[in-house]
């Protein structure tokens, strides 16, 4: 795999593929734009292309025929007299919901097959005490990521969201863009694919201002998260060796680490895009001031949230059988539990798909019902809890409240994390168990030298580091866009501190011997 | 028209100033503050590869080359007190052949050695139960690596330093680096080996070394080659990285290159390894006390077989004395 | 258009709307109120809203929410 904040991707693929897009006339950018996403696909996964390509083309041709019978439906319902109009809407409606399934089913099936059968070998052997070997199949490079696109994608023209592409070629760059296949975010046709047919000329402003994105995210990435990996690594692949604090520490690095790469990648991810006048669609706002869980979803890894609620929730909440059984109860019953019926279901795909998209293993679904769990809960209760605020005056919109929300959904997301990072549950539950059964400030002590593997000067480098990032977001969160300022500051200005940036990352960058090699997370996915 | 040239052109212009200046001042830090040389002398991970900076220029007789098993079995100091030869080591952890044949390249330019010992453990990047033997490397494969992050990486950070020793920061102030160990890694550490079964079993089967370190082998030794050195193969006892099938594939690159191989994993017996003592790890790296046969081993071979200068009794060399007591002191 | 910024108000009481207000700029339709809305809508206008129509252009405002339901009205 080759990884986003390497030479070779930045110079190589990046780079070159930058420079002819550059010089191409505006009416072929697309073109280099698809040979450079394929030629470094090729590359990232040594040649293993032929799942991304039947998934194209069943997409192409699965769209096309979504488009025909869309457009014979119309035709028909404008030739007939207004009492059949219904019926026939009705019939295409169903012929459609098939050939959509059929679309979902093929893209999908093979999504589970690369990715998930040795999981369901498994599970089948436990259940049922047979002993199938496993297969070896090599999970496709950005699986996870194309196949939800590509759903949104037949999806949409299904709804008539806009018109199904003719030229496969077109389908065949939203599907594989070199900046979206690696670790998302997750597009939409009718953003990034509607951009690719109006590619604009270089334009120096968007150049510099993705420049100082990537940068940023850079920084993130390469100067923090890497270098918390070492402590993280320690804490997690050792975790016979350490309790109490030790382990909450090793948590909270992990959730640092997690959040500066993902949202570091994103930024480069973004950046280059911006820097090519592409617009790319945001994964981060600031998660760690949510005040719910649900609105800290809404922050984080935002494309697969808004993927879940466009493409699981709606329609399984608003699919005739809930709707009209929420309306039976809701005459005998309160309004606000009624129309919690078809959510709760619904929610359940929602984070069983978020726990199970994320990986092949129990662990993984665990995580996701963690969520649904913490958030049914929260509903159920939301009535009660907001007549005990009353009865207690207590204002829940005060800034102290939301403060005590914020710390309330940070520690709920850690121990999320706990069960995403350890090897397995099993793991995770010891390690849970070890924080209250075994508390004491000795690692402080012992020095986290010797039990973390970093050093002083690497703890000032995380410290300053977060403490940067927090100012950037708190201003963020203040509505200051930090970028904007930067960007009307005078030339000499901007000159520097963007030097300044980049040779941070260069000088302080955990990368290189005794390091350790660390990949993106979320490429595995 | 010309303001929108003007508002196009100006910052182009600015923007390519800037990727100027850039490069500029990469140039410039990786010739002074992170430069090879300067991380050769200041302590950190790199100051023992890089120690052969500091050895006075046409001094050295013999180099070894080879990742961390080299740098943990081939003690020059030990070698100096016992033959009088002087050398050096010139590892580091998991080195590839490309980056030896890249330290290889500054060696030479203020050194003559009479002879070169590359350690061909860096030939195999995996453990030998990781690796399928019977696939065989694609031609397409020899493509992927060389146009993979390692490859093309490897490249840019030779070209600028800067990207190698980043951080440098990070060491002690200003402690000048002794050249106490000549690249050698002291450790008096042990830990009991427990050797698995049919280690170094005898075997037709060949594993294939991998064409682009292959390439690089081959590059290596026909630079030494090309400026007088005479070059000898070895691989240091390491039950945990090797194999009588990469031992195969060794000797038929040294009979297609003339070259001599010396397997220490075929010869166990001979230096009297002793698997409770020798090892600092699992098994993958001798310790002190296996390091003192594997060099007392060599220096007898070439003793015997080559014509290198004991310079014990030279005073231009009267140093090495004095590094070798500054060694001893570690053993206390 | 009142019948609707009523429904609304049942759903989130805290915040005040009136026919221009962004309900999603400013977050006061998140997707569980949209589930509620969608159903009381569906009861008090007889439509049928389907996961198809939830785009941002039909819910911005309550004027959009109304032209939306005034379009499910006509097409039968």
């Amino acid at each position: 795999m080759i990884s986003y904040t390497s030479f070779a991707f930045f110079i190589l693929y990046f780079g070159i593929t930058f420079l002819l897009y550059t010089i191409a006339p505006c009416k072929a950018k697309w073109c280099v734009l698809l040979v450079g996403s394929y030629v470094f696909y090729f590359v990232s996964s040594k040649g293993h292309i032929l799942p991304l390509i039947i998934a194209t083309i069943a997409v192409w041709a699965i769209g096309l025929w979504l488009q025909r019978l869309n457009d014979i439906q119309k035709v028909k319902r404008k030739e007939a007299p207004k009492e059949e109009r219904k019926s026939i809407k009705a019939l295409y409606t169903k012929y459609r919901q098939w050939v959509l399934a059929l679309g979902v089913a093929i893209t999908f099936g093979i999504l589970l097959v690369c990715k998930y059968s040795n999981f369901f070998i498994d599970t089948t052997n436990s259940i049922l005490g047979l002993n199938i070997n496993n297969v070896s199949i090599i999970q496709p490079l950005g699986i996870s990521f194309y196949t939800l696109q590509a759903i949104s994608y037949l999806t949409d023209i299904h709804h008539g969201k806009f018109e199904a592409e003719k030229n496969p070629l077109r389908v065949s760059l939203f599907l594989s863009f070199m900046l979206t296949i690696v670790e998302g975010p997750v597009a939409r046709y009718d953003q990034l694919g509607r951009q690719f047919k109006e590619l604009k000329a270089f334009d120096p402003q968007a150049f510099v201002s993705g420049a100082i994105r990537i940068c940023w995210g850079l920084i993130k990435k390469v100067v923090i998260a890497d270098r918390t990996a070492e402590l993280v690594n320690a804490v997690f692949d050792n975790h016979e060796n350490y309790s109490g604090l030790a382990v909450v520490i090793g948590i909270l690095f992990y959730t640092l680490q997690l959040y500066c790469e993902f949202s570091g990648v994103m930024d480069v991810v973004c950046g280059l895009g911006e820097a090519m006048g592409i617009k790319m669609p945001e994964n981060f706002n600031r998660p760690f001031f949510a005040r719910s869980i649900n609105e800290f979803w809404q922050r984080w890894h935002i494309t697969l949230g808004a993927w879940l609620r466009d493409y699981i929730f709606y329609p399984i909440s608003l699919s005739k059988p809930f709707m009209s059984l929420s309306k039976s109860a809701r005459k005998k019953f309160d309004a606000y539990y009624s129309n919690l019926i078809p959510t709760a279901v619904a929610l359940f795909f929602v984070w069983f798909g978020n726990g199970f998209w994320h990986g092949a293993g129990w662990k993984y679904i665990t995580y996701g019902l963690y969520y649904y769990a913490l958030m049914m809960l929260g509903l159920f209760l939301e009535p009660m809890f907001r007549r005990l605020c009353s009865a207690l005056k207590i204002n829940r919109e005060s800034k102290g409240f939301h403060f005590f929300q914020m710390a309330r959904t940070f520690v709920i997301v850690n121990f999320g994390m706990l069960i995403f990072r350890a090897d397995d549950l099993k793991t995770a539950w010891e390690m849970l168990k070890s924080i209250f059964t075994d508390f004491s400030f000795s690692i402080l002590r012992v020095g986290a030298k010797n039990g973390f593997g970093l050093d002083v000067k690497d703890y000032i480098v995380i410290v300053v580091g977060v403490l940067l990032v927090l100012i950037v977001s708190i201003l963020g969160e203040k509505g200051i866009n930090v970028r904007e300022r930067i960007l009307a500051l005078p030339f000499i200005v901007k000159f520097i501190l963007f030097m300044v940036m980049i040779y941070s990352v260069i000088i302080f960058g955990a990368y290189g011997e005794g390091y350790g090699v660390v990949d993106l997370i979320y490429a595995n996915f | 028209m010309k303001e929108m040239i003007k508002g196009y052109i100006k910052p182009c212009i600015k923007i390519l100033a800037f990727v100027l200046a850039f490069f500029i001042l990469l140039e410039c830090l990786s010739v002074t503050y992170f430069s090879k040389a300067r991380a050769s002398q200041y302590n950190n991970k790199y100051s023992e590869t890089m120690s052969f900076f500091n050895e006075p220029a046409n001094t050295l007789q013999i180099v070894g080359i080879g990742n961390s098993d080299l740098y943990s079995g081939f003690c020059p100091p030990e070698l100096w007190h016992n033959y009088g030869y002087v050398s050096t080591s010139i590892g580091s952890p998991r080195q590839t052949p490309q980056q030896s044949l890249d330290l290889l390249k500054e060696v030479y330019s203020n050194q003559k050695p009479r002879l070169v010992f590359i350690e061909c453990d860096m030939l195999y990047d995996e453990p030998p139960e990781n690796v399928d033997i019977k696939k065989d490397e694609r031609d397409i494969d020899v493509f992927f690596d060389y146009l993979s992050p390692d490859s093309f990486d490897e490249g840019v950070k030779n070209v600028f330093p800067i990207f190698t020793f980043h951080d440098r920061w990070k060491n002690k102030k200003g402690v000048r680096f002794a050249n106490k160990n000549h690249g050698y890694k002291f450790s008096n550490k042990v830990v009991p080996v427990k050797v698995h079964e049919g280690f170094m079993n005898k075997t037709d089967v060949s594993e294939k070394i991998v064409k682009i370190h292959g390439k690089n082998l081959k590059a290596m030794v026909n630079y030494c080659r090309k400026n007088g050195s005479d070059v000898v193969l070895m691989t240091l006892p390491s039950p945990s990285s090797w194999s009588y099938e990469r031992h195969n594939a060794v000797v038929e690159f040294a009979d297609a290159n003339n070259l001599d191989f010396i397997d220490f994993n075929l010869m166990l017996d001979e230096i009297n390894i002793d698997f409770a003592k020798d090892f600092r790890d699992k098994g993958n790296h001798l310790n002190y006390y296996g390091a003192k046969k594997v060099t007392e081993y060599l220096g007898e071979y070439i003793s015997k077989n080559y014509e290198i200068e004991d310079m014990r009794k030279n005073k231009d060399y009267a140093y090495w004395h004095k590094s070798y007591r500054q060694f001893k002191g570690q053993l206390v | 258009m009142e019948k609707i910024i009523e429904i609304i108000k049942e759903i989130k009481p805290a915040v005040a709307i009136d026919e221009s207000t962004k309900l999603l700029d400013e977050h006061i339709l998140d997707s569980l109120a949209m589930i509620s809305l969608i159903a009381e809508l569906g009861d008090e206008f007889d439509v049928e809203i389907s996961a198809a129509d939830i785009i941002p252009e039909n819910f911005e405002t309550v004027t959009a929410i109304k032209a939306l339901i005034d379009r499910l009205e006509d097409e039968d």
